[in-house]
Parts: structure tokens; sequence; C-alpha cells
């Protein structure tokens, strides 16, 4: 079965609230942070969630909010309080594609979607990584668990090639283009020799190839042809979006391709009627929690073959003037790694970019965006979303 | 990069200290329990689905690819030497704390396997990918995945 969309009605983005990211958001509690951005999304959307919200979607997990059953705690600071509400323990862009499902139901006219994350709540944020493992195997050798990204990593260059200076190149990029962007909270200038000479945390694996955890929250306000028309809004219009998890068990996933991405882009593309990605679209968000994925999802998503994305970023071709920005608002790296919530973050930049609103780090012209997120390891699970001004 | 540690005493109006004491026994299942108990008597057993001609290790109760279910005639003793397919050096326990001896995980394709096999790599003086690594016992044998040391390169 394929999603055309064809027959049934537009869906926009027609509002985005960001509070943070900042290392550590300790003045806010998580309600009270999910309120900030929910109020702004609200104003920019032009929406009173008291009234004109149909659907709420909140995207969390219990461990990492630190409360079983959180999704009980996620309604009254959206304005959701006695209201349509359900979560989904996943990334954010999970969130928009449960969004956009409703909608296209014909039962909502509006939907909203939450993530968050309060990473510095956390005292022990690598046990909760750790619990991530099958604990029957993985679990047992009760290794950090960037130890995961450390194999794939080794896998990924030493097949095709790619080079530490690439992938130094990658945490230079985008901790530079964080300085050009409010919401990010690691904006900084690196040398190469900063990146390579760090201490490893699994080899190949080094601490400044790893995004840093933030705080931070995003809600966006999605509503169709209908209430756009109605509130006269600035939309981004949805044009194809999917998501997609190969073998999660370490025995059998794929580890020098990034699978989720190709198999999540081509249902994406086709919905899109996009059949070039690299010559169609204007500008790239897609993850890059450990520096080389940002190389290795461009190659799953089908831009470059295999190992060659890093002649492209070498040539300065993923600079925010260059032919194929890539993370131009800092990625995860720059923004800072906000987990259930990079999904969002993704989206949030393309959308100031479609609608030129990105201010120093504005991509001239862009009329069509792509968002990619991970859910980080041990996952095999990616989601992607193509936007648009037309 | 890995979270700093607060050594900041953080005013005790503003948070409030809690904890999740967790605990489970999780099931292994039929097809893990029986890799286990191979494991003590120094068998590595894996299993093959016919029809995609495809051997797992670990064993499965069915097959990932063609999802049939995979019976008690499936299982057999692979070898215990293999290809190494990746390796990482871990300088970090689960916790985030440095460890005095760092040591090797490894991805090893086990002889007569499909699939990718995690565990340590031990006595392995410079590992490179694709040299030929062999399982090495503990004498001391319980059923668990600790029942091999890990593998060595040969």
């Amino acid at each position: 079965m394929q999603l055309t969309g064809e027959s049934m009605e537009k869906v926009a983005i027609i509002g985005v609230g960001v509070e943070g990211f900042r290392p550590e958001i300790r003045d806010l509690s998580y309600k009270e942070m999910v309120y900030q951005a929910a109020v702004k999304a609200y104003s920019d959307a032009d929406i009173n969630p008291r009234e004109e919200v149909d659907t709420f979607i909140s995207c969390e997990e219990d461990f990492s909010m630190g409360t079983s059953i959180t999704d009980e705690y996620a309604p009254d600071q959206l304005g959701a309080a006695q209201r349509t509400v359900h979560t989904i323990t996943g990334d954010g862009i999970q969130g928009i594609v449960a969004a956009y499902m409703q909608i296209k139901t014909g039962m909502f006219d509006v939907a909203v979607v939450e993530a968050q994350s309060r990473s510095s709540d956390i005292k022990t944020h690598n046990q909760i990584q750790h619990l991530a493992f099958d604990p029957l195997y993985a679990r047992q050798f009760d290794a950090i668990y960037h130890s995961a990204g450390a194999l794939e990593k080794r896998m990924y260059t030493s097949e095709f090639g790619v080079s530490e200076e690439a992938i130094a190149n990658v945490v230079i990029k985008n901790h530079e283009n964080a300085l050009r962007n409010p919401n990010a909270a690691y904006g900084m200038r690196l040398k190469e020799f900063d990146v390579l000479e760090a201490e490893m945390v699994a080899s190949p694996l080094r601490d400044t190839e790893i995004s840093s955890s933030v705080d931070g929250s995003i809600v966006v306000v999605l509503a169709n042809e209908k209430v756009v028309k109605e509130k006269d809004s600035n939309p981004v219009w949805i044009k194809g979006i999917n998501y997609a998890t190969n073998s999660p068990n370490f025995d059998t996933r794929e580890w020098k391709k990034a699978k989720y991405a190709e198999l999540s882009a081509k249902k994406a593309y086709q919905m899109a009627g996009i059949k070039n990605p690299h010559d169609e679209i204007d500008v790239f968000e897609v993850d890059d929690t450990y520096a080389f994925k940002e190389l290795q999802h461009l190659e799953g998503l089908g831009l470059f073959e295999y190992g060659k994305a890093a002649e492209a970023l070498m040539n300065g071709e993923f600079s925010n003037k260059g032919s194929t920005p890539v993370n131009v608002s800092g990625g995860v790296l720059g923004m800072g790694n906000a987990h259930d919530a990079n999904g969002l973050q993704r989206i949030s930049e393309i959308v100031e970019q479609l609608r030129g609103h990105a201010g120093r780090r504005q991509v001239k012209g862009a009329k069509t965006g792509l968002a990619f997120s991970w859910r980080g390891v041990p996952t095999t699970a990616g989601a992607v979303a193509i936007l648009s001004k037309e | 990069m890995l979270p700093t540690k607060r050594n900041a005493k953080h005013n005790s109006v503003r948070e409030v200290e809690g904890s999740f004491p967790i605990h489970f026994h999780y099931t292994a299942g039929i097809s893990t329990e029986k890799f286990f108990l191979g494991l003590k008597e120094k068998k590595i057993l894996g299993n093959t689905c016919a029809t995609c001609n495809f051997t797992y290790l670990p064993p499965k109760i069915f097959c990932e690819d063609c999802f049939a279910e995979l019976g008690n005639d499936t299982y057999k003793e692979v070898p215990q030497t293999g290809i190494l397919e990746s390796y990482t050096e871990i300088y970090y326990d689960f916790r985030g704390d440095k460890l005095e001896t760092p040591y090797f995980l490894a991805l090893i394709k086990v002889d007569e396997t499909d699939t990718m096999f995690y565990h340590k790599l031990i006595d392995t003086e410079n590992p490179k990918i694709g040299m030929k690594v062999s399982a090495i016992w503990n004498d001391d044998r319980k059923g668990s995945i600790h029942d091999l040391n890990g593998f060595k390169g040969i």
C-alpha cells in the first residue's frame, strides 16, 4: 500500500515554537519549558489551543523523563487538558507523521506535535542509554553506549574509505554554523587539530565527534488547507513523509550503510514526486548525532553514492552558500543533542529557511527542504520529511 | 561529548532528588537458552533457515527474512573461528566512568554463519579488519555469554 495523499487535502506546518536549546535549563520545570515553546507556536500559528486544536501528540520516553506513564503529564502545558492527546515513544518526526495522518483522515483540522529534552535532569544519562541495549547480549559487556556508534563508524569508514579529516570537518562546519543560530547551544570555531586530538571515548569515536546533550522543547502546529486559508497562515507544506526501521539486533542489522535512511527516503521521495533529491531539494537538515552520521545519512538519502559525501563536504558544497546546504542550523552537533526532540529541531530549521526567516544563515531562494532524524544507538530507526513553500 | 558531572551543589529548592529502583529477570527464551547451554559445553550453536540459506548466530526461533519458524532440527554447532569485521577500544564503562584498563569489543563473522557476533576481542595486539580470530573459553562456565572470554586474533 502506498501513501500518495493525492485524493485528500494538503497538510501544512503553520506554527513553530522553540524554547532553548541550552546545555542546562535549570530555572524552568519541564512543564514550564514546554509551555514557553507552546505559546510561541500558537502565536506563530494564530491558534487558540483551548478552542482550535483538535489533536495533540507528545513525543517522549518514560526513562528520559524520569516518570513512568509520563505521557499522562503531557497535556496541560500544551493547552490540552481534557482534550484528544496521544503520546509517541519516539522521535518528533514520527509525531509529525502521526499528525499528518490524523489530519488526512478528515477527522481533525488542526494538530499539535511536541517533543522535549530534559537531559540535565538526568543524573545517570549513560545508564539510561545503556538500558536501551539488548539485555541478554549487548548489555552484558558494560561498555559505554557509544561503543555501538564506534563499531559502526569503523565499519562505515573502512568500507567506503572515508577519512578522519572529512569527519572532523563535519564537526567544524556544524559548530561554526551554530554561531549563526540563536537556538543553538554549541556554537564555536574549531580547527581540525581540536577535533582530531580529542580523547577517544570508544575508538575510533572521539569525544568531539559525539554530540552533547541539551535541554529544550519544540512545539509544531499543523493544519489542513481550509485552516491555512481561513487563518491567512504562512504555511510550509508537507510534500513527503515516512519512517523506517532496519533490524535493531546487532547480529542482523546493517552496519555499513544507513538502511533506514534509504528505506524511508525512497517512500518519501515517491510521495513528493522527487526523482533527483540532490537537484530538487534546496536545503538539508540531517541527523549528525555522531559526525560520521551526517555523511552516511546523506548517502543513505540518495544524494551521493556511499563514500562520496566526504568529497562534496571538503569542496564546501554543504555550507549555507554551497550547492547542497547541510545542517546550516548547526545540526545536532551545533544545536545540541535533544534526543527525542532532534527531529523537530531539523523541522524547525527547514520551516525557518523556507519562510525566509533564517537570518544570517538563510539559504537564498530555498523552496524545498528535507529533514531527517535518527533515534540514536542502538536503534536503526529514521524518519524523513520533505517540506515545501509551494 | 560525555555528559559533564556536576560538581557544584545545586540549590535544594530548585530540584528534588529521585530515582527509579527497577529490577528484572529477563527471560532467555527457547533459542537463547539452547545457545547458553551450548556455551556451557564449549559449543557455539547457531541455526539455519533452509529456505533462505541463512545461518543465525545467536540462534532464533524464527527467520527475520521469511518469518518461518525455525524448529529444533535447525540448530547446529558452528566453527569456533571467524573473521574480525569491526572493533572498538572501550575507554569508559556504561556509567561514563573512565576505565583503568580499556578493552576491546568486536563484531565477528563466525565461519559458516551470516550474522555479526558481538563479543570481546582479547589478547590481540594489532587488530585489523579481516583478520582471522578464534574463540577463547572461560574455564568456569555457567551457561552465559561470558562462558566465552572472547575472540583472539590468530
